[in-house]
This record gives C-alpha cells, sequence and structure tokens, in this order.
C-alpha cells in the first residue's frame, strides 16, 4: 500500500522503470523464488536505493559491512506498519523468501564480485526481511512492554535535556532584547514550534 | 511526523527499539535545533541587511506585528481567511526509508525545523518573523529564537514516546490528537492576542 503511494507520488516512472531493469537483471541464476516475487512496481524508496547504492557506495567499493547496511537499508525501505498489517496474509510466502535471502545473500558475502546482486535482490526481498522480524516481534511482546517503558523514560530525559538546551538559547535572547520583546518573541517562537505534532 | 516516529520505532527488531528509539529521538532533537538555527541564520541575514539599510525600528516592526498577530488570530477563530505562506514542501518519504534511522531523523526534523521550508501549522511564525525583522541590529537572537522554534517543533515528537503512541493503535493515538488539537487551535488564538496586546502597549510606552 505504501509502496503504491509512494510510486504514485514519486512520478518518476523512468526511474522506476530503469530500476525495475536493474533489479530483474541482476537476480543470479538459482534465485527465481525470489525474482517471482520482486513487487510488479517499485517505490521511490527503491529507486533512491539503488541510484544511493550506485552513486555513493560504488560496488567496487563496498565491502561486506556496507552491503550488509545496504540489506538493511533495502529492507527498511518496505517495512512499514501499513505494509506489514496490509500483507500479514503472507507471512508464511515471506518467510520462504527470507530463508532464501540468507541463503544468497551468505553466498555474496563469500563471493565479493556478487556483492552487487546481494544489492539488487534486497529490494525485491524486503517482505521475508520485514515479516521474519515479524514473527519474531509476536513471539516477543514482553520486549514490546519493555521497550514503551523504556523508552518512555528516556524520552523524559531528553525532555529534560531539551529544556535545558532551550534555556539556555534563551537566556542571550533575554539578555539582548527588550523584556517584553523578547518574552513575546519566546512565547511566538515556542507556538511556533507546537503545531508540529498535526504537520504531515 | 507521529507516523514516521512510530514507524521508525516499530519497524525495528524489539531487543533494538530501545536503542535505536533513542537514538532516533536524540538526533530529531538535534536535527529541529539545527534547521531552527539555519532558517535563523538566513532571517538573520535579511533582517541585519535591512537594519544596514533602513537603521533600528523595533517599534514600526512591533507594531506590524502585533497587526499580524490580531489578523491571524481572526483566521484561527474563523473570522476571516489569510493564506499562509509556506512552501509546503516535505522530507521525501523515501529519504526517510532509505537513510538509518539516525540521518533520516536528522533531516526530517531539521526541515521542520526550518520553518517555511515545510508545511506550518502555527499562525505564530508571521508575527514572529516580522518581530525577528525589527531586531536586525541583534542577529545572535533572531538565530537562538529561531533554534528554539526548531527545538519546540522537534521536542513536540517526544510525546510519542512519552504517551506511548509508538505502541498504541491508530484509533487511540488519533483519537487523543483529535482533543489536543482543539486545546491548540484555542491556545493559538489566544497566544496571539496576547502577543498583539503586549507589543502594542509597550510600543505606546515606548512612545510615549
Amino acid at each position: 500500500v505504501r509502496s503504491a503511494e509512494l510510486v504514485r507520488s514519486s512520478g518518476r516512472s523512468l526511474l522506476r522503470q530503469l530500476h525495475l531493469f536493474a533489479m530483474v537483471r541482476h537476480i543470479p541464476p538459482g534465485a527465481d523464488a525470489i525474482r517471482e516475487r520482486v513487487p510488479a512496481r517499485a517505490a521511490a524508496a527503491d529507486v533512491v536505493a539503488g541510484l544511493y547504492a550506485i552513486v555513493i557506495a560504488r560496488p567496487s567499493r563496498l565491502t561486506s559491512a556496507t552491503v550488509a547496511r545496504l540489506l538493511r537499508v533495502a529492507a527498511r525501505a518496505r517495512v512499514g506498519p501499513g505494509v506489514a498489517s496490509a500483507r500479514s496474509g503472507q507471512a508464511a510466502a515471506a518467510q520462504s523468501v527470507a530463508a532464501e535471502l540468507d541463503a544468497v545473500s551468505a553466498s555474496v558475502m563469500v563471493h565479493a564480485h556478487a556483492r552487487e546482486h546481494d544489492l539488487r535482490l534486497s529490494s525485491g526481498a524486503y517482505s521475508g526481511l520485514s515479516f521474519a522480524g515479524g514473527k519474531m516481534a509476536s513471539a516477543q511482546a514482553p520486549q514490546a512492554q519493555d521497550a514503551s517503558v523504556l523508552l518512555r523514560a528516556a524520552a523524559l530525559r531528553l525532555s529534560v535535556i531539551t529544556v535545558l538546551a532551550f534555556a539556555v538559547l534563551v537566556v542571550p535572547t533575554v539578555a539582548s532584547l527588550p523584556v517584553v520583546l523578547s518574552a513575546v518573541a519566546t512565547l511566538l517562537a515556542i507556538w511556533a514550534g507546537i503545531d508540529s505534532l498535526f504537520s504531515p | 511526523m507521529v507516523e514516521t516516529i512510530r514507524w521508525m520505532v516499530q519497524r525495528e527488531p524489539q531487543g533494538t527499539q530501545y536503542h535505536v528509539g533513542v537514538r532516533a529521538m536524540s538526533f530529531f532533537l538535534l536535527g529541529g535545533l539545527a534547521g531552527g538555527a539555519l532558517a535563523g541564520v538566513l532571517l538573520a541575514l535579511g533582517a541585519y541587511a535591512l537594519y544596514m539599510a533602513i537603521g533600528s525600528h523595533p517599534i514600526g516592526f512591533a507594531l506590524a506585528s502585533a497587526i499580524a498577530a490580531l489578523a491571524f488570530a481572526g483566521r484561527q477563530l474563523e473570522w476571516w481567511t489569510i493564506p499562509k505562506f509556506s512552501l509546503k514542501h516535505q522530507v521525501p518519504e523515501a529519504w526517510r526509508n532509505i537513510f538509518a534511522p539516525s540521518t533520516a531523523s536528522f533531516l526530517y526534523a531539521g526541515a521542520l525545523g526550518l520553518t517555511f521550508f515545510t508545511r506550518i501549522s502555527s499562525f505564530a511564525v508571521y508575527p514572529l518573523v516580522i518581530l525577528m525583522l525589527g531586531i536586525g541590529e541583534r542577529p545572535w537572537a533572531i538565530i537562538c529564537l529561531f533554534a528554539v522554534a526548531g527545538l519546540v517543533r522537534a521536542a513536540t515528537a517526544l510525546l510519542v514516546l512519552i504517551r506511548g503512541w509508538a505502541y498504541l493503535p491508530t484509533e487511540e493515538v488519533l483519537e487523543e490528537l483529535t482533543g489536543i488539537s482543539s486545546v491548540v487551535n484555542k491556545s493559538s488564538a489566544a497566544v496571539a492576542i496576547v502577543a498583539a496586546l503586549s507589543l502594542s502597549t509597550w510600543a505606546f510606552l515606548t512612545l510615549v
């Protein structure tokens, strides 16, 4: 669902087609099952992933760590709650994709010349990674609760740091402006920031 | 923004959600601060140029800011309509996906902090800018105030973690946001009116 929205909003059909072409072309032999599951339409995120890989992380310079990171990046590109819930019925199929991906990526790690193939594959195999993660997540619900509590505590600590930073920023302003001007300006600055909760 | 933060937390494996969440939020705050400061620099340059051209006229700009605040208060109360001036851009969603959570957070919050270069909901930013244009001889104050705006903009995302929105169903989050929204809307008008009255009173007393 999210991918379709991205494609529609991007309007970069040429790039999308180029990427699809590259993605399918680079899937190595023996990975037909993954090839079949390459989505008919690639998301704009995939396009960016491809460009990122080609322009920034050039294949000739790819290390194993970079490949691993790009795999995560590509997986992340498609892992959203919307996608996960919309396709939850495909979890079993996705798990098999994940298993295949593991085998392929392990092979790629050994053979440096195939690293680029791994990179292309990652776009098509996103769902395997995400749904395998989702399965693990559902089996670890208590941990989710722990994470929620820990994150809340961390957010409260960050709030304190934010207030301190706020004070550091406001003091020079108050010191350099008339009291009324600084008070009104600070009030408006704070209020101008509060709205972002409702920003897209 | 709420959905972006929820997504960043939820998509990570359970074992790493805490570390990734804290890192993403920290970079989110830094991004807001940096974006706000950058917007402040741009405005400070304009204000300083104005100051060099026409000199210091804080009273005139304070009165203009008061008028703008009243005008936008009326808009907030739906008495009349005034266009919002913003570029209505937002960070491409692909960026949020493609970069690491910390980088994506920084970029996203940085764009939020830039205020005019993204979608603006608050009317407070317009009288603030007019007011800032009148203090061009103090560019650091302008930069600091916009950094505050950017930081506060980013800091509102902390609510996602504090209120547990990252783990609540979307319907519940929307319900809470709707409740907050009505309070924020009423408060926005109140803030604008208070600002207008304060500035006009100060200008009057200073002139007298």
